[in-house]
């Protein structure tokens, strides 16, 4: 339309009427009238829905809804900053496909409506009759790093204190196990020493198995200002993907996937033969160890010999001169911190990465003071908080402490007031082995037979889907969520979830804090919050004194769990005792572990005298010599050291060959979150990313006769996507990439990924897999930005 | 006549861009913003998608969507609200009645001009 100085004139007329007189002009005029901000009655404190990062925000609600999200200028984590996922919770919140009633199938397989009292009767009789004829091992919880802290410790102590059952575990074990195994193994105790705060003070960074700048924008944007502030702070990238992360790297060490264990061992050796390392350091904080033995330093240069850099320039691709321009950095900054997350995690030698960054920090004397670190980021806003530190897998206890030691299954039996030796010692099942055991009630061959899942997704997220679809089709499953998903598709009853903001709670993020969200809104219909729902279960199968906190006030429930949780660890080195719901409720950054007491403030380090209150505490204080100023005191020997470890070189379980020529790595894009059940409803977010793709290097493209969007078929030995194919130079040829966000089956990137496991941690290769290429056919839209929104509709 | 009512107009125009949401000129369908902004498309501002790429939104998660809305919620200039969920504070202390973007650069998020 041309813009005449008529039109223009009958244009800002009309507007100026319609303004005066208080109409919307559109749809989205009422949410943003003020130029000011928002229009809302309140703003309620909390924490975003999303990643690991624990960005602090304020809810808006208007009329009861929530309208609006801005970010927390005082949270420690963001100060104010948010995404564009976190600033757009509000835009699915109410999408008509919240599920708002309890579902049951009925025998002709559709759902019908029920009422709470009919589903969890029904849920109650099934996993009674499960537990007298199969035994209390038949039934199984699977949670998520999304549920609040009070949830997955309700529901760990009625498994574990109610049942006498481990089989419960979560999605952290997809993401995070790795990262756990590997503090517990070279500190004796699971979390990282530091704090973002390390970033303020950092002197070279070493990004490796992150996409930070995607997957965790917002603490990217603080090493941006970090770098921006002071361009002499070094940035070092080790990834297979050149992405965005890379654009602001000093280094870019490229690597073919699973090959990332060399260079870090290579860059280990270059800094022994150069003098580089801290030998004082070495000789009194830690161990040189394969696990068993201890060695001398000149025993760890012979074992890193085998990875001089020429040698391992040919095994992973990375230019030699790269990596010993790498080490020098590392080791000479002053003050290095290595950021990681699921490019090391998930992996089956996930747990040996994780070692080999530590040994790292370790051989240089990069930990325990400003801006030196190992810091794993973690991908859920719970994981850390809700289950590793609840202990909510299936072979821990609360503190997260393996519940194979006597010692703290009385502690925890005493605490839960539940008869000595009501704690099995025996681990449940893993993820993986949970999965593969789900089956009908007539399969003998399938141990477990009933579950309930929460806040996950797991029809779409496991690897290797095509193995585990059946088990849970045929199995009694259990969903509570708020959206339907690819496993609502396979479940026999649905329950509608109060989501964070409509029921309140405490999330804990990758820096040890504690951060408590209010409840801001009721939840829509009949959806109600897990912890009321997990006390209804507890009344129903005679274990409701375990979890008293089975009132309709969500808030008031919450308090009641914490402080029942907090209790149970208050003498733990994970004490969060300090860390009161007055006191959570109060702050406006909350509290970082440990916090013995209400006048402690929160811990910046651990492992460091003046700084860590355990070396105050009754339990600790005797065990620490008074002269160390930093002592590792988890070690198990008491000696107080970290251990240095000698590992082997290994890659991934499946790599290339004639038949599967490529490797295939997967990750997070920006907007999308996990499966993409929350952000693939808001529209700009879907148009941005609305389908997955696969990424494939010119060359490789030029020599299958690939053009930029022709369709692609991904084949792997256990399944096959079709994509359209996108030709960019991000990662190195032979390797391509797929997000993981897509709910249409074709393009169920996890259909084609490798469920083999990190043998210690158990968690699955979802990031290497061996793959070949085939063009199926020209450019086609699949841009349908695909959602599950029938609750009735097929897997 | 025309010229008394030149300041009406200039101030209804803030308004305008004050309050409502833009009609997109085109069609979006499925497309993706860049499908029809990349740099060098002389649609918009050529140098758009380049210069957004340079700028700290690019790098830390802050999407076209997030300022400009899609079709139901579009917005050409987008009004302050749409900065609140990141610069509350300053949008709060900011008496100013003119746009962010009249002295924050746009695209390139300078501190100022």
């Amino acid at each position: 339309m041309e813009l005449t100085r008529r039109s223009m004139l009958k244009a800002s007329l009309a507007a100026g009427a319609a303004v005066a007189l208080g109409i919307p002009l559109k749809e989205e005029a009422n949410a943003q009238t003020a130029a000011t901000g928002a229009e809302v009655d309140k703003w309620v404190k909390g924490v975003c829905r999303f990643c690991g990062t624990g960005c602090g925000v304020y809810v808006g609600v208007k009329g009861g809804k929530v309208v609006a999200m801005k970010g927390n200028p005082d949270a420690k984590t963001n100060f104010g900053y948010l995404c564009v996922k976190g600033s757009m919770i509000h835009r699915f919140m109410y999408h008509p496909d919240r599920l708002t009633s309890p579902m049951i199938r009925q025998a002709d397989g559709n759902f019908k409506k029920a009422s709470w009292n009919e589903a969890l009767d029904l849920i109650s009789k099934k996993f009674t009759d499960f537990h007298k004829k199969f035994g209390k091992d038949s039934v199984a919880y699977y949670g998520s790093g999304q549920c609040t802290t009070e949830e997955s410790y309700t529901f760990n102590k009625l498994w574990k204190a109610g049942f006498g059952s481990n089989q419960i575990d979560g999605n952290p074990r997809l993401c995070m196990a790795s990262a756990v195994a590997g503090f517990l193994t070279t500190f004796g105790s699971d979390e990282p020493s530091g704090t973002y705060a390390d970033i303020e003070s950092a002197k070279c960074f070493f990004l490796t198995g992150s996409n930070t700048s995607e997957a965790h924008p917002v603490l990217f944007r603080r090493i941006w200002e970090r770098k921006k502030k002071d361009p002499s702070v070094k940035i070092i990238v080790c990834e297979p993907r050149k992405t965005k992360t890379s654009d602001i790297a000093d280094l870019w060490l490229p690597v073919d996937p699973g090959t990332d264990l060399a260079v870090f061992q290579s860059m280990a050796y270059e800094i022994i033969k150069n003098n580089w390392h801290d030998a004082a350091f070495i000789e009194k904080h830690a161990r040189l160890t394969d696990g068993e033995k201890v060695f001398t330093l000149a025993d760890f240069k012979k074992h890193l010999e085998q990875f001089d850099a020429d040698k391992v320039s040919k095994i992973t691709r990375c230019p030699a001169k790269d990596i010993r321009q790498a080490a020098e950095w590392f080791a000479k900054s002053g003050a290095s911190m290595s950021l990681w997350c699921m490019g090391l995690n998930q992996r089956s030698r996930g747990v040996w990465a994780n070692n080999l960054v530590h040994n790292l920090h370790l051989i240089t004397g990069n930990i325990g003071k400003p801006g030196a670190d190992p810091f794993s980021l973690t991908g859920q806003p719970n994981a850390c908080g809700g289950v590793r530190e609840t202990g909510a897998l299936s072979h821990l206890l609360p503190g997260c402490r393996p519940l194979v030691n006597p010692a703290v299954r009385a502690q925890m039996e005493k605490a839960w007031k539940v008869p000595a030796g009501r704690i099995d010692p025996k681990p449940g099942m893993d993820t993986m082995a949970m999965f593969a055991s789900l089956g009908a009630e007539n399969d003998a061959t399938k141990p477990l037979k009933g579950m309930i899942i929460s806040t996950t997704n797991p029809a779409q997220s496991l690897p290797n889907l095509n193995k585990y679809v059946k088990g849970m089709q045929d199995a009694f499953l259990v969903v509570i969520d708020i959206f339907p998903t690819r496993t609502t598709q396979l479940a026999d009853v649905v329950l509608p979830a109060a989501f964070i903001y409509e029921k309140g709670g405490v999330y804990g993020c990758s820096e040890r804090r504690s951060q408590l969200t209010e409840k801001a809104v009721n939840p829509p219909g009949e959806a109600k919050p897990d912890l009321w729902i997990a006390a209804q279960i507890a009344k129903r199968m005679g274990q409701g004194k375990l979890i008293p906190w089975d009132m309709d006030d969500s808030m008031k429930a919450n308090e009641m769990a914490w402080t029942d949780y907090t209790s149970t660890t208050q003498d733990t080195e994970k004490t969060l005792k300090g860390a009161t719901y007055k006191r959570l409720r109060e702050s406006k950054e909350g509290v970082q572990w440990p916090c013995p007491s209400e006048t402690h403030p929160g811990t910046y380090k651990r492992y460091v005298r003046g700084m860590d209150p355990i070396f105050d505490a009754p339990a600790y204080k005797d065990k620490i010599p008074a002269d160390a100023s930093l002592f590792f005191y988890p070690d198990g020997k008491g000696e107080g050291r970290a251990n240095i470890f000698f590992r082997a070189y290994a890659g991934a379980a499946e790599v290339p060959d004639k038949e599967y020529p490529f490797f295939l790595t997967t990750g997070r894009v920006v907007e999308q979150w996990h499966t993409g059940t929350m952000t693939g409803r808001v529209p700009e977010i879907a148009r941005s990313h609305p389908n997955a793709y696969v990424e494939i290097h010119p060359d490789d493209a030029k020599k299958l006769n690939i053009k930029a969007g022709d369709m692609v078929d991904v084949i792997s030995r256990r399944g096959k996507n079709t994509l359209p194919a996108r030709i960019v130079t991000v990662s190195l040829p032979g390797v391509v990439f797929v997000p993981m966000h897509d709910q249409a089956k074709e393009r169920m990137i996890n259909f084609v990924c490798n469920d083999a496991v990190d043998g210690a941690s158990k968690e699955p290769e979802y990031k290497i897999a061996a793959v070949r290429l085939v063009r199926v056919g020209g450019p086609r839209d699949v841009a349908d930005k695909y959602i599950i929104s029938d609750l009735n509709s097929k897997y | 006549m025309f010229k008394t009512l030149i300041p009406v107009v200039i101030m209804l125009s803030f308004a305008l861009f004050a309050f409502a949401a833009d009609e997109h000129p085109d069609d979006m369908g499925n497309k993706d913003c860049i499908t029809c902004h990349a740099d060098g498309d002389a649609v918009s501002n050529p140098k758009v998608v380049a210069e957004y790429n340079q700028s700290i939104h690019s790098y830390s998660g802050v999407m076209c969507g997030s300022c400009h809305g899609d079709v139901a919620n579009f917005s050409a200039k987008p009004p302050k609200a749409k900065c609140e969920p990141c610069h509350a504070e300053q949008i709060a202390k900011n008496k100013s009645t003119l746009p962010c973007e009249a002295c924050h650069v746009v695209h390139t998020f300078a501190v100022h001009k």
